[in-house]
């Protein structure tokens, strides 16, 4: 009697030796050849963007490990923080001049209370930018020559550091919409991992085609997608 | 408008109200102590030595908390 349906043949030992030293050969190789955009330059304090960066040093980052991209969001995405720490500065001088100017004194305080007060305000102010500022700048996205390294800081308490091997990312792709993302070139790049280990999510980098690439290049895929 | 000044002759109210903004400036020195830590926290995980933005984000931190601990000085003296 035929046979309606034949298995194919388990792989052998040697199919599965010849598997498993591809994925060893993989994870050891250097892409060190391969065409990587070139060096934007020493990193400065506020870089968003910079290839090949010197100085930066990571947690648990192997003695052999070299950065080869550190990325923030784009310095567009400062402008609210800035222009709301600009306006509560200057809020108490308008105060100030709409008492002088209607005549009327809206508050009247003991003299101490007046400095404490004022003292207080304008340190929450420079918190609040502080607190801002640092947010921003501890929220980095780095590529290494083994890894993705993924730093997020938000809401003064909460950090988190999450890293992927570059052979457990499966998938790179980028979105860029809106007159702000096109005009000066920042986007959102989601990179896709293996099974049950997380995704990772870069908001508002700078040039995402190039960062796509490079990531695509470690992988040793030459390819881009765009979404 | 209000007349603040009628409210502060009273002792007791004055007392109450100098407590009140004494532990609000206590909590603002905690919110400074725990922005300070958080910052030496992630400079450990992130540093960026070239730039010396490390080291600037440190020195702020740190002079924020001096400037907090000395408003709550202050405010306990003069109030």
């Amino acid at each position: 009697m035929p046979d309606v349906f034949v298995s194919d043949p388990r792989p052998d030992s040697a199919t599965e030796a010849a598997v498993a030293n591809n994925q060893k050969n993989l994870q050891q190789t250097d892409f060190t050849d391969a065409p990587v955009v070139p060096s934007t330059g020493k990193l400065g304090f506020l870089s968003t963007f910079c290839t090949n960066p010197d100085g930066v040093q990571f947690e648990h980052q192997e003695p052999d490990e070299t950065v080869l991209l550190l990325m923030r969001k784009h310095h567009i995405t400062n402008v609210r923080w800035i222009v709301i720490s600009v306006f509560l500065s200057l809020l108490p001088l308008i105060v100030q001049l709409a008492q002088i100017s209607l005549d009327v004194s809206f508050f009247v305080f003991p003299t101490p209370y007046v400095l404490v007060l004022t003292l207080s305000y304008y340190l929450l102010v420079f918190g609040y930018a502080f607190v801002s500022f640092i947010t921003w700048f501890y929220n980095v996205g780095i590529l290494t020559k083994k890894r993705l390294v993924d730093i997020d800081f938000s809401d003064i308490m909460y950090k988190n550091v999450a890293t992927a091997r570059l052979i457990d990312i499966v998938d790179v792709e980028y979105t860029q919409g809106g007159f702000l993302h096109s005009f000066f070139d920042y986007g959102d790049v989601f990179v896709q991992t293996e099974g049950i280990k997380p995704n990772f999510e870069f908001h508002a980098v700078p040039h995402p085609s190039i960062v796509v690439n490079m990531i695509l290049i470690r992988m040793g895929r030459k390819e881009k997608k765009h979404v | 408008m209000f007349d603040f000044p009628s409210i502060f002759d009273s002792l007791n109210a004055g007392l109450y109200v100098k407590i009140a903004v004494l532990i609000v400036l206590g909590l603002f020195v905690v919110f400074t102590f725990v922005i300070f830590n958080q910052t030496s926290s992630l400079n450990k995980i992130l540093s960026v030595k070239n730039a010396g933005a490390s080291t600037t984000i440190r020195v702020l931190a740190l002079g924020y908390l001096i400037a907090s601990i000395s408003l709550f000085v202050l405010a306990l003296v003069i109030l």
